[in-house]
């Protein structure tokens, strides 16, 4: 039998008002699930209440069958792990110090990294090529650098999840393909789970194995494995 | 956030020029006294006025110096990186304006009450108690606020209300007691007795170990609240601490010297620009370090050593400083782009 890892079950998610009601789905381990919708129609309602930031406003999400709301902070960030559109850091920070960070739910109050923290940093730094940037300031590395770089903070944190929020979005075409080839390889060979909220259908509909859809009405739709065809998803997205 | 141990010999350094001008304090003054006089009236016996002046007038203040230099920059420091901004110093959320007020109303209006402005510890008393009200309020609104920008405009118009009612107060009130508030703004580290250093060393001592529990978390948070809370941290509870601490540490010190300016938003930088790390494990007792150095360098500069008067430490730590700063940001500035 498959591996469930996340359950959301009949779900409403929203601020005052509902966004997006009675949503339903399932992923296994492994699993690279991309999240389509315009803008505005809830993907990052949604994340956010995957990731217990937001109180839903109905239903639950199920995290190995442990409601996400009971889930201390602490342990939270051992089981989910985020990147987002934000990269305003410090300016002082390196590329070695964000990388780091990933492991603050495992460390100590002095922030003294363990022998084992440093070995699972430096694997990751070698499997995502970015071996000659860590001693770089965050800031000047580009759009495309940024995202490998977070990228790698996310796998540092050792979660089963990682969620990301249009994780594309200041990329040019060769450097969004990249990231969608990184994203395949996480899930096929390390076994984690991602959800990548997106507005690029192709690279989303080649590259990953689930596709959720929020479309302009508010109507949640998870099932479109069977369906890759660009264009019936466009015409359900914007219709 | 590599190893931390290159960073010994540095610490060492500092700490040994921390006991050099420590020592120099001690023998600089209006009168200048020969380094062997100063140790026997610090270890064994000597005369009764050199004695005095060492121990109950010199001693103090450089104690006073040390801890309230260490104390304004650990919490200036905690404060520019959980709000982010490096023109946040220790007094941003109005610690030193609450200060301001209970002395305000001491000296300005206790009269009114049959309250005199000079026991010898009204001043303190009345400092103390506005700033922990004021830190209560921080507390209270901190526990209700979502976000660090937000609590900022709090702290901020809090200020401003109470800069506002202190100058209606100077307003109405009589030149003495207006000259009397302002000499108190402009800081002393004098005038302590050893028993009070005592308990300015125990509450900075609480102050910076609260700052230690917050390590992680500030390092956390130099990604922003976001990221932080997405890797365990708890930013209410981080929140709390950093206020607690930054409190305690900025309260003390303006109770004891009043408002002692610069030094707690300028050292951060100095400390940030000097050693390239951003890890707090390894800048909070450099902070430390350096906030001390500083304070007692330009308290020896304001006794003016071999003159009779004294300049007010707050002119010194201001004039003396902020060139140091530029200075600092300008070569390295330099340097980043060449």
């Amino acid at each position: 039998m498959d591996n469930v890892l996340i359950n959301i079950e009949s779900l409403h998610i929203g601020y005052k008002q509902p966004v997006v009601s009675n949503i339903n789905a399932k992923l296994n381990a492994g699993d690279f699930c991309v999240l389509l919708g315009a803008n505005g129609t809830g993907k990052s309602t949604l994340l956010n209440t995957i990731r217990g930031t937001l109180t839903p406003k109905g239903g639950r999400v199920l995290l190995n069958n442990k409601s996400i709301i009971s889930i201390q902070d602490k342990e939270l960030a051992t089981i989910i792990s985020v990147v987002s559109t934000y990269t305003n850091f410090a300016s002082e920070l390196t590329v070695y110090d964000i990388i780091s960070f990933g492991r603050t739910p495992y460390i100590g109050i002095f922030s003294r990294l363990s022998q084992t923290d440093k070995n699972i940093i430096s694997k990751y730094i070698s499997k995502l090529e970015i071996d000659s940037l860590v001693t770089n300031k965050f800031n000047q590395l580009s759009d495309g650098q940024k995202q490998r770089v977070m990228v790698c903070r996310a796998l540092v944190q050792d979660t089963l999840l990682i969620l990301l929020d249009e994780p594309t979005a200041h990329l040019d075409i060769e450097n969004r393909i990249k990231i969608f080839e990184l994203l395949q390889q996480i899930c096929s060979e390390e076994n984690k789970t991602v959800i990548c909220s997106t507005h690029e259908i192709e690279n989303a509909l080649n590259f990953s194995n689930k596709v959720w859809m929020i479309d302009k009405k508010g109507q949640f739709e998870a099932d479109l494995t069977s369906d890759k065809n660009k264009d019936s998803v466009l015409k359900k997205l914007f219709s | 956030m590599q190893s931390s141990k290159k960073y010994i010999p540095l610490f060492i350094f500092f700490s040994i020029l921390l006991i050099a001008l420590a020592f120099a304090s001690l023998f600089l003054g209006s009168e200048i006294l020969a380094p062997s006089k100063v140790s026997e009236a610090l270890f064994s016996t000597s005369e009764k006025n050199i004695e005095f002046i060492v121990n109950q007038i010199r001693l103090p203040r450089v104690l006073t110096s040390l801890l309230a230099g260490a104390a304004l920059s650990v919490a200036g420091l905690q404060m520019q990186t959980y709000f982010r901004n490096g023109l946040a110093g220790p007094y941003i959320l109005g610690v030193s304006a609450g200060s301001g007020l209970g002395v305000a109303l001491l000296i300005m209006t206790g009269s009114l009450f049959g309250i005199e402005a000079n026991g010898e510890y009204s001043i303190t008393t009345a400092a103390i108690i506005g700033s922990v009200g004021v830190m209560l309020i921080m507390l209270f609104f901190a526990n209700k606020i979502g976000s660090g920008i937000m609590l900022l405009l709090v702290g901020i118009m809090l200020g401003s209300f109470i800069s506002a009612s202190i100058s209606i107060m100077e307003y109405f009130s009589d030149a003495q007691s207006m000259k009397k508030y302002i000499l108190w703004t402009m800081g002393s580290t004098s005038g302590n007795t050893l028993a009070n250093v005592k308990y300015i060393g125990i509450f900075v001592g609480i102050g910076l170990a609260f700052s230690i529990f917050s390590i992680r978390s500030l390092n956390a948070l130099l990604m922003g609240e976001d990221y932080a809370k997405s890797m365990g941290i708890s930013i209410k509870r981080t929140r709390l601490l950093i206020l607690i601490s930054t409190g305690i540490l900025a309260g003390v010190v303006t109770a004891y010297c009043g408002p002692i300016a610069f030094v707690g938003l300028a050292v951060p930088h100095v400390v940030r620009l000097m050693i390239k790390t951003s890890n707090h494990a390894i800048i909070i007792p450099f902070t430390a370090l350096l906030g001390a150095i500083i304070l007692v360098f330009c308290d020896l500069v304001a006794t003016l050593p071999g003159m009779d008067i004294r300049l007010p430490i707050n002119a010194v730590t201001s004039i003396i400083g902020a060139p140091i700063v530029v200075y600092i940001i300008l070569k390295n500035k330099v340097t980043a782009n060449g």
